[in-house]
């Protein structure tokens, strides 16, 4: 009985208005115990400091590479690469996207390409482009845009292609034109899928690029990453991971911020 | 307050509203099979009356009010408005959804701004329209808030004012109230009489319940399913506001009730 009490209880509390309890005590323990740990496995002897620093020497490498700029160098080498990627697709992705959305035609035509080169991995033909653009910049700028290109082009179709037919129908029984349906219905409406896609391709973007630097290139992060390596400086390779996670992470936040502002309307459940 | 019943007495040459001898075939998802939604339709309707269509689901009463208001084409026959051959939807027919189907990403005040906006109204028009029809439905103050931040009574309410908003002569209302809890139901039909009472025009209601249609209409058009036809056209000539418990009003519902009683019987479950 006592426990059908307590089952009640739960079920009634959950189905009331969420509470945003904030957990950051739990956040920051969850924190100091992982570094701890870390620092404890070599501490011990159980993990091989060579191939494992500790937490300290990480920091000195972090400090290092901060003040003489080395850091600061490869991030923005990376980003504006990544950027470069990114804005390019999507420039083509969202205009595409809303094409092959909106023509059947456009559909008929240009979806089967997308269903065939979507699954492909991006890296599986940076080959190819490092041999019809060379090791150069131009190679990495092709790939992260093809990396960024499909997350963002299927999300805008689907955007487009899901407006609620009650909304379009209201909209014409108001007396709005196919163009003002287009503009202020369609659009609008597609909005929240294509920020999404933008996440997503923004993420690939990230993915791809260092993968990119990694297999050849003379600066950015996945270089560093690289040359860390040829010198055994394990240290500097962590420095290199934790810029990508702390990077990676910025960009996500700043385009949920982006998100949140444009899709302002919609109920805070989803 | 006393309404007079709204009648055949201002009845011209030209009826505002006439179907004649409409079918409406759709093809089964299967695709293999023709289903028969409306079979040879004729209706007749003055302006300033309120018709409901009654009948149970699958009837074709939705059917009837989306070829009416534009959304579909007739197989065979004609809808025809002021003697105007109906060939899509117009601003003049003003529909409201069972779903609300308003702009989630506009405000109240800018959703019954978007029929006049759309039709090229001046900004000071458009506020005015606004501040008129929330007024009217009792929505000022809420004119700044998203649709999902209001409740299912409301939602109709907005969607009622911005069909209004656009001062069109024919109202047509599917299942309005359908999705809202009696208590509700009942002050929007109040609400409702009141506004079209103010500003007459032809009304065309879908509904299933039939206390609510004996409540509502001057007419009421009994359909049966499969196929759709006019299966009765009965003419409730009880004076505004009516009272839904009255021996009248209980009445015709019982009359009703056993005029669609075999059709209940043979729906299929779902």
């Amino acid at each position: 009985m006592a426990q059908a009490d307590v089952s009640i209880g739960t079920t009634s509390r959950r189905a009331g208005p969420r509470r945003r309890r904030s957990y950051v005590e739990l956040t920051v323990l969850s924190l100091v115990a992982g570094i701890g740990l870390w620092w404890a496995a070599v501490a011990s002897g159980m993990a091989n400091p060579v191939l494992m620093p500790p937490p300290g020497k990480v920091l000195k490498a972090i400090i290092e590479l901060t003040s003489d700029g080395t850091l600061a160098i490869h991030i923005g080498v990376s980003m504006s690469r990544g950027l470069g990627g990114f804005v390019l697709g999507t420039v083509i992705g969202v205009p595409l996207g809303i094409l092959i959305g909106r023509s059947a035609r456009a559909h008929a035509i240009i979806d089967p390409w997308i269903q065939l080169m979507r699954p492909v991995p991006p890296i599986a033909v940076l080959p190819l482009v490092v041999l019809w653009f060379g090791i150069g910049e131009t190679s990495k700028l092709v790939v992260v845009f093809y990396g960024a290109l499909f997350p963002i082009l299927v999300n805008t179709v689907h955007g487009v292609r899901s407006v609620e037919n009650s909304l379009i129908r209201a909209a014409r029984a108001l007396g709005a034109s196919e163009r003002q349906i287009f503009r202020l219905v369609v659009l609008p409406a597609a909005v929240p899928s294509v920020v999404t896609g933008l996440r997503l391709g923004a993420g690939m973007a990230i993915f791809v690029l260092v993968a990119a630097e990694l297999l050849g290139s003379t600066a950015g992060l996945g270089w560093l990453i690289m040359d860390a390596r040829e010198h055994f400086f394990t240290d500097q390779i962590m420095v290199g991971v934790i810029a990508l996670g702390v990077v990676g992470y910025t960009i996500n936040r700043g385009l949920l911020l982006l998100e949140h502002r444009l899709v302002r309307w919609r109920p805070a459940q989803e | 307050m006393t309404v007079p019943a709204r009648g055949n007495s201002a009845a011209t040459a030209q009826p505002k509203l006439s179907i004649t001898h409409v079918t409406k075939r759709f093809i089964s998802p299967n695709a293999d099979q023709e289903i028969v939604a409306l079979q040879d339709v004729s209706l007749q309707a003055p302006s300033r009356t309120f018709i409901c269509l009654l009948g149970v689901s699958g009837c074709g009463k939705t059917t009837l009010l989306n070829l009416v208001a534009g959304f579909l084409d007739p197989t065979e026959g004609e809808v025809r408005v002021d003697g105007q051959l109906v060939t899509g939807a117009h601003a003049d027919r003003g529909v409201v959804f069972q779903d609300y189907a308003l702009f989630p990403w506009l405000t109240v005040r800018l959703n019954v701004q978007f029929g006049p906006r759309v039709q090229g109204r001046s900004q000071a028009e458009q506020r005015a329209l606004a501040d008129k029809y929330l007024a009217m439905v009792g929505l000022s103050e809420f004119e700044n808030r998203y649709p999902h931040e209001l409740s299912g009574g409301m939602k109709q309410r907005v969607a009622i004012a911005r069909a209004l908003a656009n001062h069109p002569s024919i109202l047509l209302l599917d299942e309005p109230f359908g999705a809202l809890d009696a208590m509700t139901r009942e002050t929007m039909q109040d609400e409702l009489l009141v506004l079209t009472t103010k500003e007459p025009k032809l009304v065309v209601f879908v509904t299933h319940s039939v206390l609510e249609a004996v409540f509502l209409a001057d007419r009421i058009v009994v359909m049966s399913a499969r196929p759709g036809r006019i299966m009765a056209d009965i003419t409730i000539s009880l004076p505004h506001p009516r009272d839904r418990t009255s021996a009248e009003v209980t009445e015709y519902v019982r009359e009703i009730r056993q005029l669609i009683a075999p059709q209940l019987k043979e729906e299929p479950r779902r």
